[in-house]
């Protein structure tokens, strides 16, 4: 019996078919992958079948029935639930209140009692070890917040879980409980969709595979018959590799050279500003090195980030030194450090980086709108602007490979490549970069990875903040592992190694 | 299928996307509002040519309906140049009061004006720089507070037009009072300060500005999309954070584009006091400034758009009255009526969406009709 | 071609037809009547022109259509469309549309208007304008009669001369009667919301009575509802303006300061069909009873027959000149 079934559907945005003619089953009380790059359609899909986007054409078949879904509340309806990539908890309320949320409908008083016990048998019956139902989510680690997502939809009696990209921002440990949980949901009957761009985990945790490229389908493999070297092939349409195979160029005598960025006992307080302080902080970061940034998110990353990228902001709330070239740079903008040739790939590139509603041309002018290539007796450059937009389009291989394109309709890689484009354009000497690959597809990581490690072949220096351990691991010469506000500890290239990172990365000592 | 698809994208232009919806609604509105004319016992198409000749029946009546548009057009800019950088400026009313007396001032601030017949060509550019600098100042407050402090530009800038009306007022009857009058009004200015109105307008209060705001609203729109100052604006009120993280001074462009749409909202006093009363007249504005918001609106916040947009909206203000008088039922307050539903019909977004939804899973499937 | 000729042709038909029905037979007045923006329901001022303009419809047989003016800029644009439809006079109502008057009747000269509330000074306008402050000095002289307390209230709507004229009236009257008197004033507000805030008008009403003031004359449009709802709250007095609001809250409502646009609108009309009606200024005073105090039942019992002497007698003085009441606007022109 299948539990999803999809018959020919397409859906289309504007003249794009995002979807066209899928069609695929997935078996009842199975774990599922969903797969490909991104813009591949999956993340479509998928929102086709939780009824954000009604499709255009085609139909979906629930426990061998076909049914219609044009809301969410249908999806709810056929007992569909979904865990979205960004989770959508109200941070402030608890965890009680965020789990009944738009299920009192009907009844006039909430029955808080009932839904606590309520609560507690589900997480008995998972095996999830889970009660903190009174915490408020902004209190509860990321791995936590996952699983109050994932009972709010047990609550809600869902059978069809579908999870979006569920391991983005998990520690190693962090993963391997989460696949110990899904496992149990599928012994007690449940069917979860699993979507991801991480080949290993889809290997190691699903029973079969649909892979997805251009809106299209590829192919549905048992996951015990197929390999790492099929499923991407599939995907991309071509072979490609998983670690970086080029080649590490190294300069001569490295350790001679000055460093170029240099912070010394940077020390900043909490406050409105920021919620994770720094203490005592002090790294260099030399020509011809990518020194990676490890750490569980929330101990001081984005804090040292900000302020590398934005000093006079934290003017009057730091202390410490902050050098760039062996001068002072505690008073720089963002645009004089950009003129001093430091290259920002901000953490968050909906949040921080992109202007979702306009095109491709003024997101590439943004930061880039001072610069004396396209402004000219105050006028920007459109023209000049687009023709380089045009391209970089082709060098990093964004889709859709149309300029005029909002940025909100492109998909994370694509949009990431943008961000990455116009970070390097005015070819800088330091790269400050958070996250590059984060939610991004196989074959885009690849090109990512090669344009991180080009750029330090030739000299130049790149900080590289990611809560990908494997990027880390493959990228960097050296890794700094930030704990609360400090770091914790240094490896080498030599001494990588993933479980002992991820155990400093929980506080242990190296 | 291919004309389809090119026609499709072309809608898919944000431009052009947001055109078609600002038209429809304004159709809609207009459809709904007549529905209730007919209701109310009017023949609908007795109701659109009273419209049409109030607006187009004489050169009075035109040159009336571009002394209404002149106005709206000024406070639709004052609402949108901030709606780019992010703000909601509900402040116009009050900036162009301020505006309007400053201007009215005038001769009275440069008293050699009147006594030097050589500088009086320097009247009407003085007294617009002063009409653009007290609306400029008065808007610049709440920009300034919400830049430094974060208050809210919607309550600060509702209370500044309280105490705009108030100031306006206190100046008007205690400070620049005019004599010869038992009414709430300035002096009245000399001569050179009054512009002329085209004599094919035949009595309406209406001359060369309409060419000149033309010019500005042309000139505004470039500044908000070719110059990288209106580009700094356009990011922050897109996304602060992005902005800010790439250089771009949030507070800066909230107070420039107050500055800037406080003063232009200023300018409604050149229309009104240099233009027709050639004085300060307490309430002499018919809410230009609350209308604005609805002017900006409907060109979703499109410099250019503004001109058809204010247009329709001064069309209306002019011909309610010619409701009201042509008609035996219907009254002014029809015409408000027409303004509300054109601002819900291109306010709901969510019936455009389905709609076009709609269209396409149709069109969608005749063409698989068709094919297979 | 042909077809949109044709076309053109009915279309001019039909219009040239509608034109012909439209028009009235030539032997009745017409008369049309421009509202300024407070509008026919304000409950004052131009409520009472819409009365006498009614009037006049049903006793005097004439064509009669009144437009409220949505906005400032509407008065001359009302005014010349009536003009130009050739009615034989046009009422302004309010100082507001003095400026458009003036302007139309230099266009129209042949063209009779009637001006209410300020001067226009033209040769076809006839323009009325009333005594406010001596009417304000009657109700003024009995609510000094009727405090007990020796503290009386005074509430205006916004802050304009027009009002200011009425306060200045009022006070006077109140110390002919009681030198020691105090009054309380306040105001409403700066802008066109004074004249309908009702709730602000009954809070600063109920202060005053608070503070011991017994009787409050209220010049403030629809305001004034709240200052009636105040004095029935508070077992006190008020004194309305403009037409008769005595019948708002029986008992509680003094009596009202009459301003009687209807009056003037109706004679004038009157004075037109007879012939009669001259340009000019003319001021309409406790004289002539434009302006007045009101008796009627609702009141009776408040004001005694020995009030109404005091009264009559204190308009004998005004008339013959013996008592002098304070113009504002004088005072203002002097300053």
């Amino acid at each position: 019996m299948n539990a999803i079934e999809f018959k020919k559907v397409s859906k289309q945005f504007g003249a794009f078919f995002a979807n066209k003619d899928v069609s695929f089953a997935v078996a009842k009380a199975s774990i599922h992958g969903l797969i490909g790059e991104n813009g591949a359609g999956k993340s479509t899909a998928m929102k086709v079948l939780f009824g954000i986007h009604p499709p255009d054409l085609g139909e979906i078949w629930v426990n061998d029935q076909p049914v219609k879904i044009h809301h969410p509340i249908h999806a709810m309806k056929h007992k569909i639930g979904m865990v979205h990539q960004h989770f959508m908890l109200a941070e402030n309320e608890s965890v009680l209140s965020n789990i009944i949320l738009g299920q009192e409908t009907g009844r006039f008083f909430i029955d808080r009692k009932q839904a606590v016990s309520e609560l507690d048998a589900i997480s008995k019956k998972y095996e999830l070890g889970f009660n903190k139902w009174n915490v408020p989510v902004s209190a509860l680690s990321v791995g936590d917040q996952q699983k109050v997502e994932i009972i709010k939809l047990l609550y809600q009696k869902s059978e069809v879980l579908i999870l979006d990209e569920p391991t983005a921002a998990l520690t190693p440990q962090e993963v391997q409980a989460l696949f110990v949980n899904i496992q149990k949901l599928k012994q007690e009957g449940n069917t979860i969709i699993l979507i991801s761009h991480k080949l290993k985990e889809v290997l190691k945790f699903t029973d079969s595979v649909t892979v997805m490229r251009r809106g299209e389908i590829v192919g549905t493999r048992k996951t015990s018959e197929t390999n790492e070297d099929e499923l991407a092939e599939m995907m991309v349409g071509r072979k490609i590799s998983f670690t970086y195979q080029g080649e590490r160029k190294v300069l001569a005598n490295t350790s001679n050279l000055k460093p170029v960025l240099e912070v010394k006992n940077l020390s900043i307080a909490a406050s409105a500003m920021t919620h994770e302080p720094l203490v005592d902080v002090s790294l260099a970061l030399k020509p011809n090195e990518i020194v990676g940034i490890a750490g569980v998110q929330g101990n001081g990353q984005t804090t040292l980030l900000r302020f590398l990228s934005n000093p006079a902001a934290f003017s009057r709330k730091c202390s410490g030194e902050y050098q760039i070239q062996g001068k002072s740079a505690l008073r720089e903008t963002p645009l004089s450090l950009r003129h001093k040739g430091v290259g920002l790939i901000p953490e968050d590139r909906i949040a921080e980086g992109l202007l979702l509603h306009q095109d491709m041309v003024e997101n590439f002018l943004l930061g880039q709108h001072q610069d004396e290539r396209y402004l000219k007796h105050g006028v920007l450059q459109r023209g000049i602007a687009r023709e380089q937009v045009v391209k970089k389009i082709s060098d990093f291989d964004i889709r859709p490979n149309h300029p005029g394109i909002w940025t909100g309709r492109m998909s994370g890689g694509n949009q990431q490549k943008l961000v990455i484009a116009r970070a390097l354009d005015p070819n800088p000497k330091i790269l400050l970069t958070a996250h590059p690959t984060r939610g991004v597809d196989v074959g885009a990581i690849e090109k990512i990875h090669d344009s991180i490690i080009r750029e330090r072949n030739q000299g130049k220096s790149v900080l590289l903040f990611s809560a990908e351990l494997d990027e880390l691991i493959d990228l960097s010469d050296r890794i700094l592992v930030f704990f609360d506000g400090r770091i914790q500890g240094e490896f080498a290239r030599n001494e990588f190694d993933a479980w002992n990172i991820g155990r400093v990365m929980g506080g242990g000592q190296k | 299928m291919s004309r389809w698809s090119a026609f499709q994208t072309s809608l898919l232009h944000p431009t052009v996307r947001s055109f078609i919806k600002s038209v429809l609604g304004s159709i809609l509105g207009l459809i709904l509002g007549l529905i209730i004319c007919k209701f109310a016992g009017e023949s609908p198409f007795h109701i659109l040519k009273i419209l049409y000749t109030s607006c187009f029946g004489s050169g009075y009546d035109f040159g009336m309906t571009l002394f209404c548009t002149a106005p709206l057009i000024l406070t639709g800019l004052a609402v949108a140049i901030p709606l780019r950088a992010g703000l909601f400026n509900i402040g116009a009313e009050g900036q162009l009061t301020l505006g309007a007396i400053a201007v009215a001032s005038s001769s009275v601030v440069w008293p050699s004006l009147t006594s030097h017949p050589a500088l009086q060509w320097l009247a009407i550019p003085f007294a617009a720089t002063l009409g653009f600098l007290a609306g400029g100042l008065w808007g610049a407050i709440p920009g300034v507070l919400k830049a430094k402090r974060g208050s809210h530009e919607v309550i600060t800038t509702i209370m500044l037009n309280f105490i705009a009306a108030g100031i306006s007022a206190y100046l008007a009857i205690y400070v620049l009072k005019d004599p010869e009058s038992t009414q709430a009004q300035t002096v009245f200015l000399p001569e050179f300060f009054h512009l002329k109105p085209f004599t094919i307008f035949n009595g309406a209060p209406m001359g060369h500005l309409i060419w000149i705001t033309l010019l500005g609203v042309v000139l505004f729109h470039l500044w908000i999309t070719k110059s990288a100052w209106g580009y700094k604006l356009r990011a922050v009120g897109e996304n602060e954070l992005a902005a800010e993280t790439y250089g771009i001074s949030k507070q800066r462009s909230w107070m420039s584009s107050m500055f800037i749409g406080g003063g232009v909202a200023g300018l409604v006093g050149v229309v009104e006091v240099l233009g027709n009363s050639h004085r300060f007249k307490m309430g002499f504005s018919a809410d230009y400034g609350f209308v604005g918001i609805a002017v900006a609106l409907l060109a979703r916040g499109n410099i250019l758009g503004i001109l058809p947009s204010a247009f329709l909206f001064g069309m209306l203000q002019k011909g309610s009255g010619s409701l009201d008088l042509e008609t035996e039922k219907i009254t002014r307050e029809l015409s408000y009526l027409i303004q509300g539903l054109i601002i819900l019909g291109v306010a709901s977004e969510g019936l455009w969406e389905i709609l076009s939804t709609h269209l396409k899973t149709r069109v969608l499937k005749g063409a698989k009709r068709k094919n297979g | 071609m042909s077809k949109i000729k044709n076309k053109c042709a009915l279309f001019g038909m039909v219009g040239l037809l509608t034109s012909l029905l439209a028009t009235p037979s030539w032997a009745e007045l017409k008369v049309g009547l421009v509202l300024d923006s407070a509008g026919k329901d304000d409950k004052s001022f131009n409520s009472t022109a819409y009365d006498g303009m009614k009037r006049a419809e049903k006793e005097l047989g004439i064509v009669a259509k009144t437009v409220e003016a949505p906005d400032p800029s509407s008065y001359e644009t009302l005014q010349r469309a009536f003009a130009d439809k050739k009615f034989d006079l046009i009422i302004a109502i309010g100082f507001l549309q003095l400026d458009a008057v003036k302007k139309n009747a230099a266009r129209y000269p042949d063209q009779k208007f009637l001006l209410i509330d300020s001067d226009a000074q033209m040769p076809n306008v006839r323009s009325v304008m009333f005594e406010e402050q001596e009417g304000s000095y009657l109700v003024g002289a009995l609510a000094a009669m009727h405090s007990k307390t020796g503290k009386i209230g005074f509430m205006g709507g916004m802050d304009v001369p027009l009002i200011r004229r009425f306060q200045l009236g009022y006070e006077a009257g109140a110390k002919k009667i009681n030198p020691k008197i105090e009054i309380l004033i306040n105001y409403l507000g700066v802008t066109a919301e004074a004249w309908s805030n009702t709730p602000k008008a009954k809070e600063l009403a109920l202060a005053q009575y608070n503070r011991g003031a017994d009787v409050i004359f209220v010049a403030a449009g629809n305001s004034g509802m709240g200052v009636f709802d105040a004095a029935e709250a508070q077992n006190k007095l008020a004194i309305g303006v403009d037409s008769n609001q005595d019948g708002i809250k029986p008992g509680h409502i003094l009596t009202s300061m009459l301003k009687r646009g209807d009056e003037v609108v109706f004679d004038s009309i009157k004075l037109l069909k007879e012939g009669k009606l001259t340009p000019g200024l003319f001021r309409y005073g406790v004289k002539t009873k434009g302006v007045d105090y009101s008796v009627d039942s609702f009141n009776a019992k408040l004001v005694s027959a020995d009030d109404r002497k005091k009264l009559e007698e204190l308009r004998a003085g005004i008339i013959s000149g013996k008592i002098s009441v304070p113009d504002y606007y004088v005072i203002q022109k002097k300053k």
